[in-house]
């Protein structure tokens, strides 16, 4: 799976999302599926997803 | 040039008091503390270098046990094993990979060079060092009675969790579980090895878990949450890569697996990763159709243990070598 598939697949395990950082190296900055989830780029080497009041949702690390 | 062989031990199965996630940790804890101090084939448990006794520490939140956690007796990169679950999702939630977090289940994941514990939900959970990530071990509420069966080596550890009457099992490992085998230090980290981790996801593990992919399968990898998987640290890296076992014949049946002279054949088992050759999975071997568990004896030396699907009908096999 690419790295976008694998976002997006945890995007949509968690429909309240509405941010997601991600690491700049794995070179995603939008969710074409998800147009409505706003993708910030991150310096950690992990990906999290936030609800609209910014509260984390899940916290996950990238199969390379 | 390979590294040194691993030797696995098998330490005395201990019973769930129930099917509920801290009652699993604690079963789990029961069998692997410190006071452990013997196998069950009445071997001593060596801490130290040379031996294959973990040291294991268990978390505990206001007393409710939330993780255990293992040191190994050698090895130079610091890696550490961690089992983690709780009944609710913490703050913040743990980091996964592939999987998503649930409450009420168990969790494994490994760290090298690693710090000090930091805590079982942080994002790095051992301060310091390169963090798989967590996957799932079986379910919430598995079928009870669940029990746990585990086997320590120098460098891994391997997990059978029975559920329910019948035999059936879940599985997981961790460790340096793959030599490269190649000679290349480019093939393995600064000490030549390759680790990672494979649980067999929320599906138990089928009688014919070595031609199965995907689910109810053995050191195999798939994409989605739940699935079987199978990942390893790529070398010097704290990325992650798909990995799978290598799968040599498609059906082994007990006859095919014994010699004329009636002997049982253990074949190596090698690993591939998603874009490169992995390695051998050391002392593994694949071997004839068996039950979990199970001790296999030649002239009445033990020659290991068998990980399979069921402690009570015979599937496809991996011998851990003793």
């Amino acid at each position: 799976m690419t790295y976008l598939e694998q976002i997006e697949q945890y995007v949509a395990y968690y429909p309240a999302t509405a941010f997601a950082s991600v690491p700049a190296s794995c070179g995603v900055t939008q969710l074409p599926a998800y147009p409505g989830v706003d993708v910030h780029v991150w310096a950690e080497d992990y990906c999290e997803l936030a609800d609209g009041t910014g509260a984390e949702i899940a916290r996950f690390r990238l199969v390379g | 040039m390979s590294l040194a062989a691993l030797n696995h031990r098998k330490l005395t199965t201990a019973v769930s008091a129930s099917n509920g996630i801290v009652d699993m940790l604690n079963a789990i804890w029961a069998a692997v503390q410190p006071t452990v101090t013997t196998y069950v084939d009445g071997t001593t448990r060596v801490f130290t270098p040379g031996g294959t006794g973990w040291t294991w520490s268990r978390y505990q939140n206001a007393g409710v046990t939330e993780a255990v956690y293992a040191s190994p007796p050698s090895g130079s990169l610091a890696q550490r094993i961690i089992i983690a679950g709780a009944t609710t999702t913490p703050s913040p939630s743990p980091t996964m990979i592939i999987d998503t977090y649930l409450a009420n289940r168990l969790h494994i994941g490994i760290n090298k060079n690693s710090g000090s514990f930091n805590a079982w939900n942080a994002a790095l959970p051992f301060t310091s060092g390169q963090w798989s990530g967590y996957v799932q071990i079986g379910t919430n509420s598995p079928t009870a009675p669940v029990s746990f069966i585990i086997f320590e080596s120098e460098e891994t550890i391997q997990i059978g969790m029975t559920t329910g009457s019948t035999g059936q099992m879940y599985g997981a490992g961790a460790g340096a579980l793959v030599d490269p085998d190649t000679g290349d230090a480019v093939d393995g980290e600064s000490d030549g090895r390759i680790y990672g981790m494979w649980t067999g996801g929320s599906s138990v593990l089928s009688q014919t878990m070595l031609t199965n992919t995907v689910v109810n399968t053995f050191m195999w990898h798939g994409g989605s949450a739940t699935n079987a998987h199978f990942l390893t640290f790529t070398p010097n890296s704290a990325t992650m890569v798909a990995t799978l076992r290598e799968i040599v014949i498609t059906s082994q049946t007990a006859a095919n697996r014994t010699t004329r002279a009636g002997r049982f054949p253990a074949s190596v088992m090698y690993a591939t990763c998603v874009a490169n050759w992995c390695g051998r999975i050391r002392e593994f071997r694949l071997i004839r159709a068996a039950t979990f568990g199970q001790r296999v004896d030649s002239a009445g030396v033990n020659k290991g243990y068998v990980f399979a699907s069921s402690t009570t009908t015979p599937g496809d096999s991996v011998l851990m070598e003793y």
